[in-house]
């Protein structure tokens, strides 16, 4: 098991990692950080509704939250160059195919996918596409963060989920306590869900604490699939392509040999 | 939808082969055993018509195949539905598998038929939009459904399951 933080992340964290307890939405801080080059333009995502346009969805990858981080620390060379990085892996194969997906959901699952959560009728390359986006650049964080200095991240599953907190354990056994509305705040609050806790240091006595949504590379459990029963729907969901195929006149069925059926 | 597993043999030169397809033979063999008859009666699941078909040999009253089918509803992405039928299973014994009657139909194109002539004669009518989930690897049970007119390719729910549905005459198509 490999668990990285959620790999894709919408405007409003980049910003929030650049200037922390400003607002998320202002313009400001993020066209500094676009002026400079440490974040990417991400990849516009068309946003449907009841079958019509409505505007287009940015997704980014959250290498950008991390070369955001960097600029604020002043190391501002190796936010470009982790600025850099995501533009590629915004460019590549594996996020071209994430837009393709998110562009075929209604437009609030797909602004649910960058809050962290799989919509329960995702189509199953939804969950491959992400998983390897976040080991592509999990790889790519290692490399420019290993010189640049990381933040702490304190990755994990949970195990206990009392009233006001959250148990996160990691896989080699160590445990932290979460705040409870932190971990809701992530999409993160059922025994089995996994979470990472960003801790950037300010000060020696005071530090930015993120809690985000993470992934299990590795794992495949979210791709178990069984053609038979009535429990999966992706057995039940179509594709704009299937869409119109069905819009098709069915041809009448193909009976090759007189069959007769007792009841 | 398969054809019921034959055991691997350990010399034959194709028992690497028998073994990667074991697994998705087995959930066919499982889903029979424990499940079929569950999903059939569900009283939950009534409004979809579910349907098991039982295939004997008349002579013998040997059971050669089972076939299920039920109505299934499909939702594209925008909300737009499309009532269907799925094809829940079809399995042809062991013992019958890639064998032919006495008056020379293959045993699997009597069951298909008859799954085929039960989805025509359901009432209230079903749609005749017919698909199927077929592992990709099961190549016998692709060159049966092509063979009775399930040869339009849909999306796949998993990369390794083609979903196929009968012949559609499309929008643009005189």
């Amino acid at each position: 098991m490999t668990i990285a933080v959620w790999p894709v992340v919408g405007r409003s964290r980049i910003v929030h990692a650049f200037r922390p307890g400003e607002s998320a939405a202002a313009e400001g801080p993020f066209r500094t950080l676009r002026v400079h080059r440490w974040a990417t333009s991400g990849v516009r995502v068309a946003r449907r509704a009841a079958g019509r346009l409505r505007g287009q969805l940015t997704i980014f990858s959250s290498l950008n939250v991390e070369s955001a981080r960097l600029a604020r620390h002043g190391k501002t060379e190796a936010a470009k160059r982790l600025a850099r990085a995501a533009a590629a892996l915004e460019s590549g194969p594996e996020f071209t195919l994430l837009q393709q997906i998110l562009s075929e959901l209604p437009s609030v699952e797909a602004e649910r996918v960058l809050e962290g959560v799989l919509p329960a009728n995702a189509p199953p390359n939804l969950a491959t596409s992400l998983k390897e986006i976040a080991r592509l650049a999990e790889q790519m964080r290692g490399r420019e963060l290993a010189v640049a200095g990381m933040p702490d991240v304190f990755a994990g599953r949970i195990a206990e989920v009392h009233e006001a907190y959250v148990v996160l354990i990691r896989i080699t056994g160590q445990a932290a306590m979460i705040p409870r509305w932190m971990a809701a705040a992530a999409q993160r609050e059922e025994v089995g869900d996994l979470l990472a806790l960003v801790t950037d240091r300010l000060q020696s006595s005071s530090a930015v604490v993120d809690a985000v949504p993470a992934i299990d590379v590795n794992d495949v459990d979210v791709l178990k699939f069984s053609s038979f029963g009535r429990g999966d729907a992706r057995v039940r969901r179509l594709n704009s392509a299937d869409v119109r195929l069905l819009e098709g006149a069915p041809e009448a069925l193909q009976i090759i040999v007189p069959v007769q059926i007792d009841v | 939808m398969a054809c019921a597993p034959r055991a691997p043999r350990r010399s034959n030169p194709a028992c690497l082969i028998h073994l990667r397809r074991l697994a998705w033979q087995l959930e066919v063999e499982r889903f029979i055993q424990g499940e079929l008859i569950e999903w059939s009666f569900d009283p939950y699941a009534a409004s979809g018509d579910p349907r098991l078909l039982l295939a004997f040999v008349r002579a013998t009253r040997e059971l050669f195949g089972v076939g299920a089918h039920e109505r299934e509803i499909l939702e594209g992405p925008d909300g737009a539905t499309f009532a269907a039928t799925k094809i829940e299973v079809l399995a042809v014994a062991s013992a019958w598998q890639g064998r032919r009657f006495g008056t020379g139909e293959r045993a699997s194109d009597v069951l298909m038929s008859a799954v085929m002539t039960d989805v025509s004669i359901r009432v209230p009518p079903r749609d005749a939009r017919v698909f199927a989930l077929v592992h990709e690897e099961n190549v016998r049970s692709l060159a049966l459904c092509r063979r009775h007119g399930l040869v339009e390719e849909m999306s796949r729910p998993h990369p390794d399951y083609r979903r196929i549905v009968t012949r559609h005459r499309r929008l643009d198509q005189p």
